[in-house]
């Protein structure tokens, strides 16, 4: 009866429980560099001004030498920067997306924590 | 005899009543030990609420993000659209034919303020002209849609904030 009484076990066992917020260093990141464009010219040629452009060019005192580009090899170009643009804004999208995701994460974290 | 007797009764409601004292002291530790332990439970079942409150925020902030990201990405690819859609109604071969001084200033203007949206992209310091653009093509006409976020910004002169 005394050993049923005493529930013949031993004492219970004190749960320790620990959770402690840990800080996260902060990520500071340098910005991108700054793009400055050169400047470049485009000089269109056709039948009628070949003539006139390469005297212009002569006149100038700049070795004659031309890189060149047929109206659809120009228009390929500019859709080729285009895309390279989209490209970029795609990317800043997503650090944007990044940012605004953790700095609500962390936000969450710091509205547990303080509840706690 | 009866003193034996009650010797012996005497000696065996000592060992009842020590053995009753031992008993209350260890159930009071035992309760007391279970009691500590609810409240730490009680804690432990706050803190796992909290954690699985901040998951589900969390969550919802990472589908928002994507919503807000798909979003971004159809505008970007229909404002990348727009130059091929533009490209398409210009026979350019025929345009350089026809006045090559007129497309030649055409082609080096685009190519600038193309140049130009890369820079801004990069974070460039607006120019005053920039600034103070009236819309989005005196803005820029080769990435007008940088007028809106400019200004949403606060970036832009208040004249223009219209």
């Amino acid at each position: 009866m005394i050993l049923g009484l005493a529930a013949c076990s031993t004492k219970p066992q004190i749960i320790e429980i620990s959770s402690k917020p840990i800080e996260k260093p902060t990520l500071t990141l340098p910005p991108v560099d700054e793009i400055n464009m050169r400047k470049l010219e485009w000089i269109v040629i056709n039948e009628d001004n070949v003539d006139a452009v390469i005297a212009r060019l002569a006149a100038s005192g700049k070795p004659f030498a031309i890189y060149g580009l047929s109206g659809d090899g120009y228009g390929d170009l500019g859709l080729n920067f285009s895309d390279i643009r989209a490209l970029v804004q795609q990317q800043q999208a997503i650090i944007a997306a990044y940012e605004g995701y953790y700095e609500q994460a962390e936000q969450a974290m710091d509205n547990a924590v303080v509840q706690d | 005899m009866g003193m034996k007797l009650a010797g012996v009764m005497f000696l065996v409601m000592c060992i009842m009543g020590g053995i009753g004292y031992w008993y209350y002291n260890d159930t009071q530790e035992r309760m007391a030990i279970l009691q500590e332990n609810n409240a730490k439970l009680e804690i432990a079942v706050e803190t796992n609420e909290a954690a699985l409150e901040s998951l589900q925020t969390s969550y919802a902030s990472a589908q928002e993000e994507n919503t807000r990201l798909n979003e971004a990405y159809t505008s970007i690819r229909r404002q990348n659209q727009q130059l091929a859609d533009k490209l398409q109604q210009i026979d350019l071969t025929a345009a350089a034919i026809a006045n090559a001084e007129g497309i030649e200033r055409a082609v080096n203007r685009g190519t600038e303020n193309a140049g130009r949206c890369f820079e801004l992209l990069s974070g460039a310091e607006l120019t005053d002209k920039e600034r103070n653009a009236e819309n989005d093509i005196a803005f820029n006409k080769e990435c007008p849609w940088l007028y809106n976020d400019f200004r949403a910004r606060g970036l832009l002169n208040k004249a223009t904030d219209n």
